[in-house]
């Protein structure tokens, strides 16, 4: 690939990318996948809190998007929003047959040199399983605006695309959202390890 | 989230954080295995679109180049009916039409119709 087609994929939108690639261009299946699978990874890891799933679920969903490229009509959904549901849809599924078995078993930490110690690293797994746990007992469209918002780090205006939404509803939706976790969670702050209560 | 002491402070946004900073990063195999599947996808519609162009003997293009069987078909009936109307040629008249011996007669119509019995 030239430098010039370099610099032309990485300006092009995934629409175009992903036409690019129906007419037959490995590059621009290689930048939307640069572009897309962290996130596409993340909101799969976040909802499934296991690697290996979110990993299986990441790749169905990117052959599902390579599959439907040559039929893509620009005008129909934006490739982000088509990949957010997708991916939605395929953990929602796979959460239904893993029922049985816990599905906070594998979640992996990878601790870095610098963590102090393994009951901090403990008491951050308690802590961050019960905010988990707490998303997962708010309304749908709340969970989805809040995972989006603080966990995938996607803007506002990406959620509202998403959601089909007004920038302000998505704004009310996770302020909503994080009141509702603050409080439940202020309930647990003793077993989690908090002393201190500044909400 | 810092790690001082259990007099940690509860601040939500330290949470996210947490989590963030926890959750594993895709790998390059994963990117590897993602760009494999997309060549395969490419290979496959092209394998479809692009169907091997097929060369013709020369005599199945000559068949070709006059038409085929439309043509065939059609010269077939027309030389047929040419046969036939050779053959039926006795059995048409014979009697023709001379435009320079034709005479053009006057005949009257009312011949039986007097003018005097309209003028009462």
């Amino acid at each position: 690939m030239s430098k010039d087609e370099f610099h032309s994929l990485d300006a092009a939108s995934d629409d175009a990318l992903l036409v690019l690639f129906a007419n037959g261009s490995p590059a621009a299946a290689q930048e939307l996948t640069r572009r897309l699978m962290p996130r596409v990874f993340a909101q799969a890891y976040h909802k499934l809190r296991n690697r290996a799933d979110a990993e299986d679920v990441t790749q169905d969903a990117f052959m599902k998007l390579w599959r439907i490229a040559p039929d893509w009509k620009q005008d129909q959904a934006k490739v982000s929003t088509w990949l957010y549901r997708v991916v939605e849809n395929a953990c929602i599924d796979r959460l239904r047959r893993n029922k049985t078995s816990a599905p906070l078993d594998d979640v992996g930490f990878e601790p870095a040199d610098d963590r102090p110690s393994v009951s901090d690293q403990m008491q951050d797994k308690s802590r961050v399983d019960a905010l988990y746990a707490a998303i997962d007992t708010l309304p749908e469209r709340q969970a989805a605006a809040l995972r989006m918002r603080h966990l995938e780090d996607r803007s506002n205006i990406e959620i509202a695309q998403i959601l089909d939404l007004s920038v302000e509803a998505v704004e009310s939706l996770v302020s909503r959202a994080k009141r509702t976790l603050t409080a439940q969670l202020r309930g647990q702050k003793t077993a989690l390890g908090y002393q201190n209560d500044t909400l | 989230m810092t790690h001082s002491d259990d007099e940690k402070t509860f601040d939500l946004d330290d949470l996210f954080a947490t989590a963030r900073s926890e959750m594993p990063q895709p790998d390059d195999a994963l990117f590897a295995a993602i760009l494999a599947d997309a060549q395969s996808v490419l290979a496959d519609t092209q394998a479809v679109t692009s169907p091997v162009l097929e060369t013709l003997p020369w005599y199945k293009q000559l068949w070709s180049d006059m038409g085929g069987w439309p043509s065939f078909v059609g010269l077939t009936t027309a030389g047929l009916v040419g046969v036939w109307i050779g053959i039926s040629a006795d059995q048409l008249p014979t009697q023709t039409i001379n435009p320079f011996s034709a005479t053009a007669e006057l005949t009257d119509p009312f011949s039986g119709l007097d003018l005097g019995l309209l003028e009462g």
